[in-house]
């Protein structure tokens, strides 16, 4: 059994356990995005089982590879989604692959394929868009075992500006030549799709925009997964599901239904989060509500001041696909990273952040106290560095992680007098 | 042994020590002991990467110095700001930087070969201890659109140099210094050329020494010295217990001689896959292309390169065909630790080594030399078992 076939009985069982043993306070509209998330696994499959081609494109050309035909999909969603990493891991660290110093989901990939888990597509891309360990794990998989499969590579600068709009288009073309060629009769670019597929993202980012104001209520309608779970997946822009998930956030505000029962302060999280425990139950038992996760996409779903670097111009539909890129958290300038978390907390109001060292995160470690100082000096609010990896406890367990965000709220609280 | 000959090829052999690295760069800017400038001569620009033209910053009138962090284990300053997780090279520079060994430089060039080496141009953004920083965008791919994107940033790091220096740079200036360079290279080449010999005439330190030294010495001066004793090193022997295993060291932001030393003590390093060694040269710059910036960009981009570049098939053809060259008898992988880009190639490209014939052996090192122990005895074991490899004499 491959990934998605299981991930759809993992995703069927919440379901069920949804409509058997609901927990009060999770958003029910969860159960159309688990619904989703199935339809995206099954489609991927039969997509497979026809033998069309698939492209893990990730958020770099989600839109663009399917106005051409193919079934996107993000293997690093596969990774993260995963409810049984270590056998994956341990498949990688027999592969001769850097397990301890990297990010757990930069190897879990090869891990997945070479253990059989995952399906292989062509063609294969890489792309640094998120980070460098994001290519690197794309090259061992085209070059392994003497295979040079014929794969595209796309690089996305790390400056916002024209030349790389007009880069970055020019290597969507590239893309469209290779792919069409690669599969003649198959593979079609159509702009027709591509606007269809935008305006579509753009009314999603809308009605996330609205959710992410009802975020400014107290207590918060909706926090910790609930606000990390609705930022990935292409069936998460689906509109129906999201205006549904907006109306029963509105509905909680009406009735003063609040995440956090009793809550006191609101974090904001920064960079993913260990994956063996739910330190957001954590946080809430500390009457602690995280009310943003702040990663690559999150920063899509806030009404961020987007740079304008284009003139104001009606940009392309290529150009737009070339801005959004360029727009991604990761990867971009340090300084820009941290210029857009300092104004979401700002704008959120948070009382503090939690960041998360994510052992071998080669785009956010290197930056993280960059992100405490501004926090302290341009919102006096104090920063958590919580070490860790998201599936491997040997660097810090679940009693470890619990222990330390217990120590910090109770901090944060006594500082506020709320202890 | 030319006793003249030889004390300055051991000169030269320690250019890049800790006592003489800052030297040259000192002299050239008229800084004196104190410190102080008594006049501003030239302006000295630390470099990071493999993947600066230095051709520009010299044409700019400045000195491009490669520069080696602090080869002491204590880092606390820079650990501020960089986890034990992250990569030692850029947190060795930053320790250096934030201890203010580094005051003497005008500026910091990088590029995002590495994106923890972009992170830690973040970091000295933030930190405003450098007059000029810079980070230039490296696709990771060869095509004629990356050629000509990298030219770009060739021409925007031109431009910022310009406005730094308040002078042009003209492209005739930036071809006369491709010519130098091109020398300085071709020269190296001479020098790797007798390094196929049985018993060369350098040890793989010694090497390194070289070809350290030429990334801090006005190359110039570096020319001179060592075109002067060529003729010289033709006649010389590696002073090495033993010649034989011969290893092919693969790492990168590998400076420290000990590393070497440490191999040298059952064998010879008679080649190497090293941004510090043979990647800094290989390859000229055609001086046929009329376009300073797309002739940069297609020897820059071009060349054998990182593994951060996606040609890994030609990367480890090239390595391979190297093995067969220099006669080589395994390979020594000492990736930095967190150096995800050696350290996610290495396993394809032991396999190809294994398939054909040449064993291999990676050992994670820290960037000043530490761990000697551990590394002595493992690299003593592996050594060991090559050299009663059979086929080892045969060649």
């Amino acid at each position: 059994m491959n990934f998605f076939e299981s991930d759809i009985i993992t995703l069927k069982a919440e379901i069920k356990r949804m409509e058997e043993h609901p927990e009060p306070l999770e958003l029910k509209t969860n159960k159309m995005r688990y619904k989703l998330a199935i339809k995206d696994r099954q489609d991927y499959l039969e997509h497979l089982r026809k033998g069309k081609p698939v492209a893990d494109v990730g958020f770099w050309a989600q839109r663009l590879s399917r106005a051409m035909g193919f079934m996107p999909t993000y293997w690093g969603s596969a990774a993260r989604e995963s409810k049984n990493p270590l056998p994956y891991q341990e498949k990688a660290r027999e592969l001769g692959l850097p397990v301890d110093n990297t990010c757990d989901r930069m190897y879990m990939l090869a891990g997945m394929l070479e253990g059989g888990y995952m399906p292989n597509e062509t063609p294969i891309t890489a792309t640094n868009y998120a980070c460098l360990p994001a290519a690197l794990q794309r090259y061992y998989i085209a070059t392994r075992k003497g295979e040079d499969r014929s794969y595209f590579v796309n690089y996305r600068p790390f400056e916002d500006n024209e030349a790389t709009i007009e880069y970055l288009v020019a290597q969507f073309h590239e893309f469209i030549e290779f792919a069409e060629k690669m599969f003649p009769g198959v593979i079609k670019y159509d702009e027709d799709r591509l606007v269809e597929l935008q305006t579509q993202y753009d009314e999603a980012f809308r009605l996330y925009f609205e959710m992410y104001q009802m975020l400014k209520h107290k207590p918060a309608p909706y926090h910790g997964h609930d606000v990390r779970y609705g930022h990935e997946e292409p069936n998460y822009m689906n509109l129906e599901y999201l205006r549904a998930r907006r109306d029963e956030i509105a509905e909680r505000i009406e009735k003063g239904i609040g995440a956090v029962p009793d809550e006191q302060l609101r974090v904001l999280w920064a960079v993913p989060a260990p994956r063996f425990m739910d330190p957001y139950k954590v946080l809430a038992k500390n009457k602690v509500a995280v009310i943003w996760w702040y990663g690559g996409t999150a920063n899509y779903f806030a009404p961020l001041p987007k740079t304008v670097y284009y003139g104001g111009r009606k940009l392309t539909p290529l150009e737009k696909e070339a801005a959004e890129v360029s727009q991604f958290g990761f990867g971009g300038t340090g300084a820009k990273w941290v210029d857009k978390l300092i104004w979401i907390a700002r704008d959120l109001k948070v009382d503090a952040i939690i960041n998360f060292d994510h052992l071998g995160c080669c785009a956010t470690l290197g930056l993280a106290r960059l992100v405490e100082e501004r926090a302290e000096k341009e919102l006096g609010i104090p920063t958590l560095q919580l070490e860790g990896k998201q599936w491997d406890q040997n660097y810090a367990s679940e009693a470890q992680v619990t222990a330390k965000l217990d120590e910090f709220c109770q901090m944060l609280l006594s500082q506020r007098g709320l202890a | 042994m030319d006793e003249v000959l030889e004390n300055r090829l051991r000169e030269l052999i320690e250019g890049n020590s800790e006592a003489n690295r800052s030297k040259w760069a000192k002299e050239a800017k008229e800084w004196t002991k104190a410190g102080n400038k008594t006049k501003q001569g030239k302006k000295v620009i630390g470099v990071m990467t493999s993947y600066v033209p230095e051709e520009v910053i010299s044409a700019a009138g400045m000195i491009p110095w490669r520069i080696t962090g602090t080869w002491r284990e204590n880092v606390d300053r820079a650990r501020v700001y960089r986890a034990v997780s992250t990569m030692a090279y850029p947190t060795h520079v930053l320790e250096s930087v934030l201890s203010g060994e580094l005051d003497f430089l005008d500026g910091i060039v990088t590029s995002d070969q590495d994106q923890d080496l972009k992170c830690l141009w973040d970091v000295l953004v933030y930190v405003n201890k450098m007059p000029w920083t810079f980070c230039l965008q490296v696709p990771l791919s060869v095509s004629n659109l990356n050629y000509r994107f990298y030219a770009g940033e060739i021409r925007r790091l031109t431009k910022s140099l310009e406005d730094y220096s308040g002078q042009k740079i003209s492209d005739e200036s930036i071809h006369s210094s491709i010519i130098t360079y091109n020398k300085m290279r071709s020269l190296l080449s001479q020098v790797y050329e007798l390094r196929k010999r049985q018993v060369p005439p350098l040890s793989g330190a010694e090497v390194l020494g070289i070809t350290t030294a030429a990334q801090v010495m006005p190359k110039e001066k570096f020319i001179q010295e060592l075109e002067s004793l060529l003729p010289y090193l033709e006649t010389r022997e590696a002073n090495v217990k033993k010649v034989q295993p011969r290893i092919l060291l693969v790492s990168d932001m590998l400076d420290h001689p000990g590393y070497l030393r440490l191999i040298e003590e059952h064998g010879l390093v008679a080649m190497d896959d090293l941004d510090t060694g043979v990647r800094y040269f290989i390859q000229n710059v055609d001086t046929n292309l009329t376009d300073p910036a797309n002739a940069l960009a297609k020897r820059y981009l071009g060349r054998h390169g990182v593994p951060r570049m996606a040609d890994w098939a030609g990367q480890m053809d090239q390595i391979l065909k190297w093995t067969q060259e220099y006669k080589i008898d395994g390979v020594v992988f000492l990736p930095l630790v967190a150096d995800y880009c050696q350290r996610f190639r290495e396993p394809n490209l032991r396999e190809r080594l294994q398939g054909i014939g040449v064993p291999s052996v990676s050992l994670e090192r820290e960037y000043c030399l530490a761990n000697v122990g551990q590394l002595r005895t493992r690299i003593g074991a592996f050594m060991e078992m090559i050299a009663k490899k059979e086929t080892v004499g045969r060649r």
